[in-house]
């Protein structure tokens, strides 16, 4: 466990899929060569394959008694989507617009299909993914050659390229199949929670492009921050599949707002919702209905007396409250700004030198 | 009483020894590697090298590591049941350098090609170790890569077609996808190239280890070395790999004289996604070097077999004093497959007085195990480097010599079949 731990808190209420935070993490971080397939941060329609495909079902965590489980690594062709291209060049030339490969999978390629009969009880909504940085990660324990590694800092999980030897144990190990490998690099790849960002005061880039201004960011120790007071005071966010057993620090506000149903005759269903309990109950645990109850109580606090501070919150309305990285925390500690090195083999023990990360010459 | 339980594992091992000794069907358990002395430089020698065509070939055995569980559910369903593989190894030295070649049978040819598209690619592989210090031929490195205080240098080459640097050398604007390049046709073809220039053709890797994770890459140039593998397609016979390495007879890491030294040998099969713990290895091996006739402990005194070992009185008190905690073959009678190391295969790459010392000393001999957040309940050891490691195994130090002998006799016979 780290001194300290940054957290994610979103307001699934409030996500319209609109990928402005895929695409945020893409331009940013995933679009050298090797990572064409991957994305760090996705926003997949639930219900649905997810990515990569039935990612649920891939094993990777903890049981009960803490022992990690056996895992199944996805496979790009199959699973994540070979990502596609088009020949604009060839369109000066007349010719026809055709993609270089057959485009057969990808992310979302369920999306917005969910599941129930239209109109009567049709339903889906959307589900925003980064890497958990899980307090017990899957990942870092499955790791043969400790080459992942939980800063101690602020508890952002990160992958010491170093070290890593292209093993992939940490893609079975990881319960989210949120750890990517990079077959060029061979070598694993991941979230980073935009650390060298979050070390100048800037929130990651998902957030603070997030058009719905669903992402809070702080630490959960900082009694004063959003997530603080979501997740611990209010206690209406949620971590996704905590049953796998590895202390997720993303949360989520589960939905709970959605139309209601109609009945045969296409009348409606007074006091109904489209999102089924059981659903919510699969993703976030049986919590959820305590997470429910407030936020409608909250919610009708506000209609009859114009007051909650909790539906304040989430109204969201000043990044600055909303990302709360305890100013000149950083610089306080006096971090290896940048430097993405694992303390534990900073030297090498028989060897003069590793080499590190350097800016090149 | 530390003190008395060395000389007790001393006094035991160089009894158990001389009794097999005495014996009269003795005969060294493990076969031995002899270097052939050639006139002329080795140094840059290659698997199709005339040289070796003198060399006499040795055949060894490569066991399946079972010590301990990976979580890649596809490769363990592969991987179970697996058989021993027979490696053909060849030494040669110049006087300044010592190289050894392999030769090991392998249906498919397993490449990690690099492609961008293909992250379920595993390639065939081989390693060469060696251990840091041999002197005392007792208290030789664990053979999976070392333990504390007893470092072991590896040398390792994968059939890896193309890799790049995660930091590209320093030449970040080569390393954006070409489709976020700022060229178009000509331009975009010459980017492609130079970003091909910039790729690693080959994965050649020294490392320094004591134990399953502290293995280090040796990147500051302090051991030079040279590998080389070859695919071998057979009409006749069965296909398979060759492999080489060449190495300065001393060097920071490793000094050999030309008195014999162990050496150890692995093989990795991509086909069945062999990777990291996921292979062949062979117990320590020693090398001697041709017409030096010397009077070497580690040759007189390493591993020879316990003949006058009761097997039957061994196999029952295995499963009384280590079942509880340890899993081999059948018997699964440990409350966590996670407790202890697996010793299905133990006999096969394990020698004797390793054996006996982990019985007698287990603190000595700790195998770091898996990682400690795998499976939190069972931590192989306890304490740090600081404060000093304790096993979790107890020393079994109560038992008589010929208790010891017994269960390291029928150790010795847990092994996979060979292939």
């Amino acid at each position: 466990m780290s001194k300290r731990q940054l957290a994610m808190v979103m307001d699934l209420n409030k996500c319209i899929g609109c990928q402005t935070c895929t695409v945020a993490c893409k331009t940013q971080w995933t679009n050298r060569n090797g990572r064409e397939y991957m994305y760090w941060n996705n926003v997949e329609t639930y219900p649905g394959t997810g990515y990569p495909k039935n990612w649920m079902e891939l094993g990777g965590g903890f049981d009960a008694a803490g022992d990690l489980q056996d895992g199944i690594i996805p496979n790009i062709e199959a699973d994540y989507g070979v990502p596609w291209d088009y020949n604009f060049d060839a369109l000066a030339d007349g010719k026809q617009l055709t993609p270089n490969v057959e485009p057969t999978w990808g992310p979302n390629w369920d999306e917005d299909e969910g599941a129930g009969d239209f109109p009567n009880d049709n339903y889906f909504f959307y589900i925003p993914r980064i890497c958990n940085h899980c307090t017990n990660p899957g990942c870092l324990s499955s790791c043969p050659r400790d080459a992942i590694f939980k800063r101690d800092i602020d508890g952002v999980v990160l992958v010491d390229l170093d070290r890593c030897q292209g093993y992939r144990y940490c893609i079975a190990g990881c319960p989210y199949k949120k750890v990517y490998f990079n077959p060029k690099l061979s070598k694993t790849e991941k979230c980073i929670f935009c650390f060298p960002r979050i070390e100048q005061g800037l929130p990651p880039a998902c957030a603070q492009q997030c058009v719905g201004r669903i992402r809070f960011v702080g630490f959960l120790d900082d009694v004063n921050s959003q997530v603080h007071q979501l997740v611990h005071k209010y206690k209406v966010a949620l971590p996704l599949r905590a049953d796998r057993g590895t202390s997720p620090n993303v949360y989520y506000i589960p939905p709970t707002e959605a139309p209601p149903k109609f009945d045969a005759e296409g009348n409606v269903i007074e006091g109904s919702n489209r999102i089924p309990t059981e659903e919510l109950e699969k993703l976030f645990g049986s919590e959820v209905n305590g997470a429910i109850k407030t936020l409608k109580s909250e919610m009708a606090k506000r209609k009859e007396t114009g007051k909650s501070e909790l539906m304040d919150l989430l109204i969201a309305y000043s990044h600055s409250e909303m990302f709360r990285l305890d100013n000149n925390y950083y610089k306080k500690e006096g971090t290896n700004k940048l430097a993405p090195v694992d303390n534990r083999y900073l030297s090498g023990k028989h060897t003069q030198r590793i080499s590190r990360f350097s800016r090149g010459n | 009483m530390m003190q008395n339980s060395t000389n007790s594992v001393k006094k035991l091992v160089m009894s158990s020894l001389t009794a097999g000794a005495i014996c009269a069907t003795s005969a060294f358990a493990s076969p031995v590697i002899t270097a052939y002395k050639v006139d002329g430089d080795i140094k840059n020698i290659g698997v199709e090298s005339s040289f070796w065509r003198k060399a006499k070939e040795t055949e060894i055995i490569a066991y399946p590591q079972t010590t301990i569980h990976l979580n890649d559910k596809k490769a363990n369903e592969l991987n179970d049941g697996n058989k021993a593989k027979k490696i053909k190894v060849k030494a040669l030295t110049d006087g300044q350098n010592i190289a050894f070649k392999m030769e090991w049978a392998d249906k498919t040819e397993s490449i990690q090609s690099g492609n961008a598209i293909k992250n379920t690619e595993f390639a065939d592989g081989f390693a060469v170790q060696f251990a840091a210090k041999y002197d005392d031929p007792l208290k030789l490195p664990y053979i999976g890569m070392g333990s504390e205080g007893r470092p072991v240098m590896v040398y390792l080459q994968k059939a890896v077609a193309k890799l790049f640097e995660p930091n590209g050398n320093g030449d970040v604007a080569k390393q954006v996808n070409r489709a976020n390049s700022p060229y178009f046709q000509k331009d975009l073809e010459r980017f492609d190239i130079d970003v091909a220039h910039l790729a690693r053709k080959s994965y050649q890797k020294g490392f320094v280890a004591e134990g399953f994770g502290s293995m280090t890459e040796i990147k500051d140039k302090s051991s030079e070395f040279l590998m080389d593998m070859k695919y071998k397609k057979k009409i006749f016979g069965a296909s398979g790999w060759e492999g080489s390495v060449v190495r300065p007879l001393n060097d920071n890491y490793v000094k050999i004289y030309n008195d014999p030294i162990p050496v150890a040998f692995a093989v990795w099969d991509g086909d069945k996604m062999h990777r990291d713990g996921l292979k062949h290895l062979s117990t320590w091996i020693i090398v001697e070097f041709d017409g030096v006739q010397s009077d070497d402990k580690l040759k007189k005194e390493f591993d020879k077999p316990l003949d006058n070992a009761d097997l039957k009185n061994g196999a029952e008190l295995t499963k009384m004093h280590c079942a509880s905690c340890h899993n081999y073959g059948n018997v699964n009678d440990a409350a966590s497959a996670y407790m202890a190391p697996n010793l299905s295969n133990i006999g096969g790459y394990s020698t004797t007085p390793y054996l006996i010392e982990s019985i007698l000393e287990p603190h000595n001999v700790i195998v770091p195990g898996y990682n400690p957040n795998a499976h939190s309940n069972f931590a192989w050891y306890y304490g740090d480097k600081e404060s000093g490691k304790t096993s979790a195994m107890p020393a079994f130090d109560y038992l008589s010599e010929q208790e010891v002998l017994d269960i390291v006799g029928y150790l010795k016979t847990l092994k996979a079949e060979v292939e």
